[in-house]
């Protein structure tokens, strides 16, 4: 445990949901404000800047595309949106507004408690930049020295699959858009070139030996984007 | 020059009417004419050739009747030929053997030969003349090879009449011939074929007369017939030249803007006319009108004339004339006014024959036209003798008759007459001559008015008569002493013949607007019934007596099922219903009038016109006249096509309004039932997430508990459920926006069997995914989710251990996934049931599932546009078939 304790703000207007998500949060040494709106949320957050914040898109007073706005005019902290069944599309425009993570209701605790838990990680990451390595199962991924190592053996990977793994790597455990990959990968220029990514990741999966029918490194998340597996 | 080509360049609308004659062409027949100048040229024996031609290259080919006439080198060739079994028709006692036009469509070959063209068929046939046959063969898609002479066409008739001098009545019409895609022309030289006759290898029909048969077969005539025939083939061959032109984009040499318009008259030469119509317009590339004034006057009343009238106007339609029926009192000014309205450049009028008397006071129509025709030429036609003779036949079965003789008319006049003698003798003291002579004046004025024409004219002698035999010296005789009185007879007379003519033109005319207005009144008078009408059967009432009180007919209408045939039936009962009914289903196939006085089954009672609506054919109104087997006139005809049309409309506004109900009824049940669904969904979410969630923590607490576990699996389901209704709602309210994007159909299923992991654990799962398949478009989410509802109903409805297999293939470019398992397998007719909504199967002791997942599945594809099915193994078990449509197919991308 950090010294100072990670605190965490919830704007959600389900108050039954509200409740067990501070529960099971507070157990886990987590301090927990909670808010019903989004003005209310934002006041608490300006006033006392949270660690992270659990948002949801349905709030009443408020479209969360212009929360996480907001937000991110002075706050870097991670955002883990809750989106509702058929807000796809929101969703999207939520991640490219800067949110870091999304669930889609129903969802488990624990799924909620591993990705609070991944979203924090990256904070402290960026603050501590030496950590400029990923490492799943048999993968491998050495960002200093561009070195990709499957069992152990060095796979030999082009530019692109390599800035492909790289971009997911350094946000390994969430999901990275596919606006936000081609733009990394091939720049800001590339349009909806969809089909290549979907090509090069293809590529990419056969030379980290990853079956996309059992996937255990890169997950497909369907209309969103990618996501790379990390313990957690 | 280069500019000159562009400006021959086809115009669009030419081109497109081309498409369409190709398109029609495609779909229709061919015909084949094989061509002669007369008997015994050798036109079946070339076509027996031809046809053993093309069955040699491999194509059926089938001998529908053939004539051989016992000639043996004609039979040889038939041999080798399949042939067609005869239609033997029971004539008067006589077995007639005729071509079996039904069993020839049954059959349909690739080519099928149907000898002598011309052949008029058998009473009892469908149709009266085999070229119909024909036609109806080509129009069933069949070729077809014929034979025939050029005396049977239409248009050379009266030219062979006048050079053999014998009457023929075969005729074919001669769009028939134009319209054929080959005409092959079989010639011999006139010697040669004298030659064969001599040797007897020219068929004579049995029974005609030798001296007729010399007559024909001169040397001289041969000749001519040849030049004939040639030249008919030479323009056929310029017409199609300038088909082909056409076709290739080159101009027609066309003599433009000629617009030729024919007069028909209640004359003898109505049809010369049609038929100088139809070669000046043949000659000039030129569309030609045919046009019939119909006139209050009494001739133009006349059934028999008006029937006459109607054969010919139907035969200019059928060579390509357009047929305009106009109504008025002065013919003259009625064709005049319509020729320059419509720019008529070329008018033809035949040159009738009239009495001197006529001439005198009605003046002359062919006068009259040339007088005030301005710019517009005018051909004059007379008829010559020989071709009046032709008419004979026509002449026999309509006789120019009196108009019906109504008895009581005739003794009125004379009451009249009576009445006037009665007055003028008991007042003689009183008046003198000249006032008993006004007084027959008033007279004949009033039988003219009251009782028409005729019997004005008996009158009129009648009157003169009496005032001899009763006013004038010496009394009660026919004598006259002073010999000026008979001056004042003759003046007398004519005065009464004046008067009672115009005055009888005055009631004729009054008797016309009056019929025309009783007419107009009956059209509103249903129009109004047939909208207010709210079923098929009051709107069939409601024609059924506008008809019987107009037309003293019987009415039948028919309306066709969902097959097409002609089920349901509106009216009254006839003897041979059977026949009744061919009649009406053939009319309601061709959309096209057939029974009584049509050309297709003219023996039927009825006769039956389709009702057409803007896309289909509704029914058929079939209309039996009470008075037997009399056709119908043109005026009738055209007053039945309106009344079909009315009728036509009121169906169509009822289906529609039927269709709209039932669609707002369809629309508002479904609405109603997904607000309901998800409104109770979404009061159910909320509770659910809370209670999930509760338990999640207090799993943490006692991770092992076996009660909360199930309360956590159970609770799972339910959202499960819950959250199929809301998407189903989704998907079918239209909420959903696909979201195409490329994919591997791999990751996909990796996706599925992720999310599935927990529910599969207790089944085999067997992968036969094909290696690099390319990207296929789809909404991933949903593709993801049909996959696992495939994956999660095989594993419900299997027991623990079963193998579930998927399959994942691209199958003509199209993606294809097979989700099967060994399991029971569906109840046996239920593979398209087990797709409705809330349909769950109890395969086993209770049922499993939330009754959803297929039914969203099938709304999955159905927003891709893809298919979905279910079928049972012969092995056991039972397979789901996933088909995108191959165009998601994203071809190997660079």
């Amino acid at each position: 445990m950090t010294p100072r304790k990670t605190n965490i703000v919830i704007i959600e207007d389900e108050p039954e949901i509200t409740r067990f998500l501070e529960a099971s949060l507070i157990k886990q040494g987590y301090g927990v404000k909670t808010a019903s709106d989004a003005r209310t949320g934002i006041k608490i957050s300006s006033a006392h800047p949270p660690d992270l914040v659990i948002l949801d898109l349905g709030l009443p007073d408020m479209d969360g595309k212009d929360v996480i706005k907001s937000f991110r005019e002075w706050s870097s902290m991670p955002i883990i949106v809750l989106s509702a069944r058929g807000q796809d599309s929101e969703k999207v425009a939520a991640l490219e507004l800067g949110a870091d993570d999304y669930l889609t209701k129903p969802f488990s605790t624990p799924e909620l408690l591993a990705r609070v838990k991944v979203a924090l990680r990256h904070t402290m990451r960026k603050e501590n930049t030496e950590e400029q390595k990923y490492s799943f199962k048999a993968l491998k991924v050495d960002l200093l020295k561009r070195q990709v190592l499957v069992k152990g053996k060095e796979v030999s990977l082009t530019p692109t699959e390599y800035d492909l793994l790289a971009a997911l790597a350094r946000k390994e455990g969430q999901v990275v858009t596919q606006t936000e990959l081609l733009h990394t990968v091939w720049g800001k220029n590339s349009g909806e070139q969809d089909h290549y990514l979907r090509i090069y990741v293809q590529k990419l999966r056969q030379k980290i030996g990853d079956d996309p029918l059992h996937p255990q490194y890169i997950f497909t998340e369907p209309g969103v984007g990618y996501r790379l597996m990390s313990t957690d | 020059m280069a500019n000159k080509e562009r400006r021959n360049r086809p115009d669009p609308s030419q081109l497109l009417t081309q498409i369409e004659e190709d398109e029609q062409r495609k779909k229709r027949g061919k015909l084949k004419i094989f061509f002669g100048s007369s008997a015994g040229v050798g036109k079946t024996y070339a076509m027996l050739q031809e046809a053993h031609r093309r069955r040699a290259e491999g194509i059926d080919v089938v001998a529908g009747i053939i004539e051989t006439h016992q000639r043996p080198e004609t039979m040889q060739l038939l041999e080798g030929l399949p042939q067609l079994p005869r239609l033997e028709v029971d004539h008067r006692g006589v077995k007639v053997s005729e071509f079996d036009l039904d069993e020839a469509l049954k059959r349909k070959p690739a080519i099928l030969l149907v000898d002598e063209f011309a052949h008029t068929n058998a009473p009892g046939c469908r149709h009266p003349k085999r070229w119909q046959d024909v036609e109806e063969l080509l129009k069933a898609g069949v070729d077809v090879y014929t034979t025939i002479n050029v005396q049977h066409l239409e248009s050379l008739n009266d030219v062979v009449e006048s050079i053999t001098g014998i009457p023929v009545r075969e005729m074919v019409p001669d769009s028939m011939f134009d319209e054929a895609n080959d005409v092959v022309l079989v010639d011999i030289p006139p010697d040669e074929l004298l030659n064969r006759l001599r040797d007897g290898k020219v068929y004579i029909a049995e029974g005609a007369n030798e001296r007729a048969i010399q007559n024909f077969f001169k040397k001289t005539n041969l000749l001519s017939l040849r030049e004939l025939a040639l030249r008919r083939t030479a323009d056929y061959v310029d017409a199609d030249t300038d088909d082909q032109r056409r076709r290739e984009g080159l101009s027609t040499p066309n003599i433009a803007g000629d617009r030729i318009m024919i007069c028909i008259g209640p004359d003898r030469f109505a049809s010369k006319l049609v038929r100088t119509g139809k070669r000046l317009a043949a000659a000039l590339k030129a569309p030609w009108v045919a046009v019939y004034v119909e006139t209050p006057d009494a001739d133009s009343q006349n059934l028999r004339i008006r029937h006459h009238i109607q054969q010919v106007l139907q035969s200019a339609e059928k060579n390509g004339a357009e047929i305009v029926n106009l109504q008025g009192t002065k013919i003259g000014e009625e064709l005049i006014e319509y020729a320059h309205n419509k720019g008529i450049t070329k008018i033809i009028i035949g040159k009738p024959v009239k009495p001197f008397w006529k001439k005198a006071f009605g003046g002359e129509l062919t006068d009259f036209i040339l007088a005030e025709s301005g710019d517009i030429d005018v051909y004059v036609v007379t008829t010559p003798a020989p071709a009046l003779l032709s008419q004979n036949f026509n002449q026999k079965k309509m006789p120019f008759s009196f108009p019906e003789i109504r008895v009581s008319d005739y003794i009125f006049a004379i009451a009249i007459v009576a009445a006037g003698t009665a007055f003028g003798y008991f007042l003689r003291p009183m008046l003198s001559n000249s006032d008993v002579i006004m007084v027959f004046l008033v007279g004949a004025m009033i039988a003219a008015a009251w009782l028409g024409r005729w019997p004005a004219m008996l009158y009129s002698v009648l009157s003169v008569a009496c005032f001899n035999y009763f006013f004038v010296e010496p009394l009660f005789t026919f004598n006259v002493y002073d010999s000026s009185y008979w001056l004042t007879f003759a003046v007398m007379f004519f005065a009464c013949f004046v008067i009672s003519s115009q005055a009888a033109k005055l009631r004729e005319q009054m008797l016309f607007s009056r019929r025309r207005e009783r007419e107009t009144q009956m059209f509103y008078r249903l129009t109004k019934q047939l909208s207010v009408a709210r079923d098929e059967k009051v709107m069939a009432r409601d024609l059924e007596s506008c008809i019987s009180e107009a037309l003293q007919a019987q009415t039948n209408i028919w309306y066709p099922d969902e097959k097409g045939s002609l089920a349901m039936r509106v009216g009254s009962i006839v003897e041979d219903q059977i026949k009744e009914e061919t009649a009406a289903q053939w009319c309601f196939d061709h959309q096209e009038p057939a029974g009584l006085g049509t050309n297709t089954m003219p023996s039927a009672l009825h006769y039956c016109l389709p009702i057409i609506g803007t896309r289909s054919v509704l029914g058929v109104l079939g209309v039996l006249p009470m008075s037997g087997k009399e056709a119908f006139l043109v005026d009738q005809v055209v007053m039945l096509k309106t009344f079909a049309g009315l009728l036509a409309s009121a169906l169509e506004r009822l289906r529609a309004a039927e269709v709209a109900e039932k669609t707002n009824l369809l629309v508002e049940k479904e609405k109603l039932r997904n607000t309901l669904l998800s409104s109770v969904s979404h009061d159910l979410k909320s509770p659910l997430s809370t209670i999930a969630g509760a338990i999640d923590a207090l799993l943490e607490e006692t991770p092992k508990n076996p009660l909360l576990v199930s309360v956590r699996h159970e609770a799972t389901r339910l959202t499960k459920i819950i959250n199929n209704l809301l998407d189903i709602t989704r998907i079918e309210g239209g909420q959903i926006q696909l979201n195409m994007q490329p994919y591997y159909p791999a990751e996909i299923i990796g996706i599925a069997i992720e999310a599935c992991r927990e529910t599969l654990k207790k089944h085999k799962l067997s992968l036969h995914v094909k290696d690099n398949m390319p990207l296929v478009k789809m909404d991933g989410l949903l593709m993801g989710q049909l996959i696992q509802n495939l994956l999660e109903n095989a594993a419900i409805h299997t027991p623990a251990g079963a193998e579930i297999n998927i399959q994942a293939d691209i199958v003509d470019g199209a993606f294809r996934l097979v989700v099967s398992d060994n399991g029971p397998g569906i109840p046996p007719g239920q593979e398209k049931e087990i797709f409705r909504k809330f349909a769950t199967f109890s395969r086993g002791d209770r049922p499993k599932g939330t009754g959803l997942g297929l039914a969203i599945c099938q709304a999955i594809m159905a927003a891709h546009q893809g298919s979905i099915r279910a079928e049972n193994k012969p092995e056991g078990g039972c397979s789901f078939i996933v088909e995108l449509p191959a165009s998601l197919t994203v071809s190997e991308a660079s």
